[in-house]
């Protein structure tokens, strides 16, 4: 052709890449406004620890602290963990099974871009004179009708619910189709990787949970908008309950299991072996997602409404399943040859640390425990090391191993370290001393708590491990931006990989292969190595 | 005393059996990651690859047998407290409340029965059939004041959900509109627990100071107590204490 080809100035680049339908920069758009929200959410927790590091109220009203606890939570369900679940799945899925595109890729860019607006209803609460939304983030009836929290940020946070559900529901959908429908010739159901199988489980449950939560909410919303009194009567709040955990537990799996998948990856690449166990693995995955459908019930043990027995016995068995996960993390590592990058120290991270989470969730699961921690800091501990220190860090486990396959260039080492060596201490410091105030009686959500219950001393060890938790991510946040301008050039392949995203360029060309290996088992790559070793 | 019901025993006895069980579960599983860890570290330079194990079925299949034999001693365990904690009735809706109002003077301990109402943000404590009322008001939070032994609750909420919660009984129950949430709670000691009860579930503006105090007579001094606080204001016989729980 004559005329010279000139890169497009930068305005169209944007506007190009905010409607691209490639699941590439879907995923990308989604995880990157994800960790925004991350950021976002963040900055309200440290404040809210800085509020109670002391007795006594210092920084913010009573008012305020309850829009911050409110918007806390709901970010980092609804606007973070569930969408940079999905844009994992996005991202990845289709690379590792072989495919070039997904289905429906409008709805997954519809998704992105119910997200944003979900997150701008969500925050622009704060400019509003009553406030943003402030029932908590699950926001039980009647607390959260229009005579319980009048007022429209409450009203705008209940729409954002509902925006983010959608998102949720489209991208999952995407997934889960382009899973069942797009997969390479030879790309078997039991021969998709480790991280493909876990987020497959993962988006089977949004699909089929969402839907709950946009009931709720949507009923609510007519609640709170006209003169139906949808919730009113003996059972209408208990019925609520029902409706929004038989969300609100999947949901906490659908935040966990893409990033279990990622640390397996991890693991497996970095200890130079395949994944152990792995028909243990897909079958307890399977298991696990069936059985956390029927868990729901084991937030209500104390409203006197339920089967106790049931949730508890479902909750209780679900220790089986997750134990077979560490069996087979913990085999890969066995007689392996592991190279401690950064990646590999977030996914032992996240062993560690989620253990905290499982095993208390074990003592929550017995209802003569649950009677005297529900509703207490036992239970903000608990929960935060299933989220913290399960999802977070598990998520970054995913994004050093993956950042140069997404980008071509290497995150630094050094300051993924030092990254992680933070993050640790952070964590422990900051979530531990919860399970000790919350055994003593420290009920959640509150702004204060009186001086004489010796309570200060353990709430400033928290806040302090806060900041510790806010400096590790200020680490990262230079390596990512260092990186992205001037990071060390990555090349297709630099952790001798495992699976097919490996056996492409890095970035990915837009129709993700121009050729694809053969495909014999989970880990391709390591067939075509084995092979090079016989011959 | 023998009580019908000892919520603390029990939630003692069971985290007492569940909070070792977890510590060896982490013990194991933590030091296996550091053993890992170190032992199959790559040496520096070492650019081989390790032999491809990757299945141990039999080992595999006998430790899930393992994990589901820990999970059913737990569920038993958790199932037979639950079995001997009597402290939940059945709940009835509000309307249908109605038991006979007791004697005043005959009545034994076990038989007070305590209508709780929580509305935001504080308590009102009913004693059936005695003619008394414990209300908090303003800034200033109410006491329950029980007779040592077995005291039957029975809780509503005028407004959103409430929990009516006492840590050291180790014990909550959520209090809803248009519902009643009966249980029994035994006291052992006589006692005066300042602000010790508080709300649970997060109810709004003030919800971190919906309080009450906690003050356990022996039977023969509640029966003096019921006498006097008999057609008189409660300031007169309850510790008069601020919000903060100081004595004024
Ligand atoms: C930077 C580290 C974090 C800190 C210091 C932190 C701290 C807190 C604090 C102080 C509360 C309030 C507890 C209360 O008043 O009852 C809270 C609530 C909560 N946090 Fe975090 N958090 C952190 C990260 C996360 C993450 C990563 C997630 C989820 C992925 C998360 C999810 C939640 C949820 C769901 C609530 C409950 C909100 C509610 O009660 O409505 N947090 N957090």
């Amino acid at each position: 052709m004559s005329t010279a080809v000139r890169p497009a100035p930068p305005r169209t680049r944007l506007v190009a890449l905010l409607t691209s339908t490639d699941h590439k920069h879907v995923g990308l758009l989604t995880g990157a406004t994800a960790l925004i929200f991350f950021a976002l959410g963040g900055l309200l927790a440290v404040l809210m620890r800085t509020e109670l590091a002391q007795s006594g109220l210092q920084v913010v009203s009573d008012e305020a602290y309850n829009q911050l606890f409110t918007i806390h939570g709901s970010t980092m369900f609804y606007l973070f963990a569930s969408p940079i679940a999905m844009a994992f799945a996005l991202y990845l899925v289709p690379l590792q099974i072989g495919a070039s595109q997904i289905i429906w890729p409008r709805l997954a860019l519809l998704g992105f871009w119910l997200l944003l607006g979900a997150g701008v209803f969500m925050y622009s609460g704060f400019l509003l004179q009553g406030g943003a939304g402030k029932a908590g983030w699950f926001a039980f009836d009647p607390l959260s009708d229009d005579v319980g929290t009048p007022g429209t940020g409450q009203d705008l946070w209940t729409l954002a619910v509902i925006l983010a559900a959608l998102s949720g529901i489209l991208q999952a959908a995407c997934v889960l189709a382009t899973i069942v429908r797009r997969r390479a010739p030879t790309m078997t159901m039991l021969r998709m990787p480790v991280f493909s199988w876990s987020a497959l489980v993962s988006v089977l449950m949004v699909v089929t949970s969402y839907p709950a939560l946009v009931l709720a909410m949507t009923l609510l919303y007519v609640d709170r908008t006209t003169s139906a009194a949808v919730y009113d009567g003996a059972m209408g709040p208990i019925v609520y309950q029902h409706l929004f955990w038989f969300f609100g537990h999947p949901v906490v799996y659908v935040v966990f299991f893409p990033f279990l998948g990622a640390v397996a990856e991890a693991i497996a690449t970095n200890s130079r072996k395949r994944f152990f166990g792995y028909p243990f693995m897909v079958a307890s995955l399977l298991i696990f997602a069936a059985l956390s459908m029927a868990v729901w019930g084991h937030h209500m043990f104390t409203t006197s409404a339920i089967e106790n027995r049931y949730f508890a016995l479902t909750t209780t068995a679900i220790l089986v399943v997750a134990g077979i996960e560490y069996f087979d993390c913990m085999g890969t590592m066995w007689r392996a040859k592991i190279r401690m990058r950064s990646s590999m120290l977030f996914a032992l991270g996240f062993l560690a640390l989620f253990l905290i989470g499982g095993l208390t969730g074990i003592f929550v699961a017995s209802p003569p425990l649950d009677y005297h921690v529900h509703d207490t800091y036992f239970v903000v501990g608990h929960f935060h090391y299933t989220l913290f220190g399960g999802t977070v860090f598990g998520m970054f486990a995913g994004i050093y191993h993956w950042f140069p396959k997404v980008t071509g260039r290497l995150l630094d080492e050094r300051l993924g370290k030092l990254h992680f060596w933070l993050m640790v201490p952070g964590t422990l410091l900051t979530f531990i001393p919860m399970f000790v105030l919350g055994h003593d009686g420290m009920t959640r959500r509150i702004s204060n708590y009186a001086a004489d219950r010796g309570w200060d001393g353990l709430n400033t060890l928290s806040t302090i491990g806060s900041y510790v938790i806010a400096a590790s991510l200020l680490v990262f946040l230079v390596n990512l931006l260092r990186s992205l301008r001037s990071g060390t050039v990555a090349g297709d392949d630099p952790w001798d990989g495992h699976s097919l995203e490996w056996a492409t360029s890095s970035p990915p060309p837009q129709h993700n292969f121009d050729e694809l290996p053969p495909v014999r088992s989970y880990a391709p790559l390591m067939d075509l190595r084995e092979e090079r070793w016989r011959s | 005393m023998s009580l019908a019901v000892d919520t603390a025993r029990q939630y003692e006895d069971l985290f007492d059996l569940y909070w070792p069980i977890a510590v060896g579960v982490m013990a194991v599983i933590w030091l296996g990651l550091l053993v890992l860890a170190v032992r199959y570290r790559r040496r520096e330079g070492d650019e081989t690859w390790p032999e491809q194990t990757h299945e141990r079925p039999r080992a595999e299949a006998a430790y899930v047998a393992l994990l589901a034999i820990i999970a059913a001693v737990l569920v038993f365990f958790t199932f037979t407290t639950m079995g001997s904690l009597t402290a939940d009735l059945p709940a009835e809706s509000a309307s249908g409340a109605g038991q006979p109002d007791a004697d005043p003077s005959e009545t034994p301990a076990a038989a007070i029965t305590v209508d709780v109402v929580a509305a935001r943000w504080n308590w009102r404590f009913r004693y059936r059939g005695l003619g008394i009322e414990q209300v908090g008001g303003g800034r200033s939070i109410p006491t329950l004041v029980v007779p040592v032994g077995d005291v039957r609750f029975s809780a509503t909420s005028l407004d959103v959900i409430h929990s009516f919660f006492i840590p050291y009984l180790r014990f909550k129950r959520d209090a809803f509109p248009e519902r009643r949430t009966n249980f029994t709670l035994g006291f052992r000691k006589p006692g005066f627990h300042e602000a010790e009860g508080r709300c649970a579930e997060f109810c709004g503006l003030r919800h971190a100071y919906m309080n009450f105090h906690v003050w356990v007579l022996e039977r023969d001094a509640f029966r003096r107590w019921v006498r006097a606080r008999q057609g008189r204001a409660p300031q007169e016989l309850t510790p008069a204490l601020d919000r903060d729980g100081r004595r004024r």
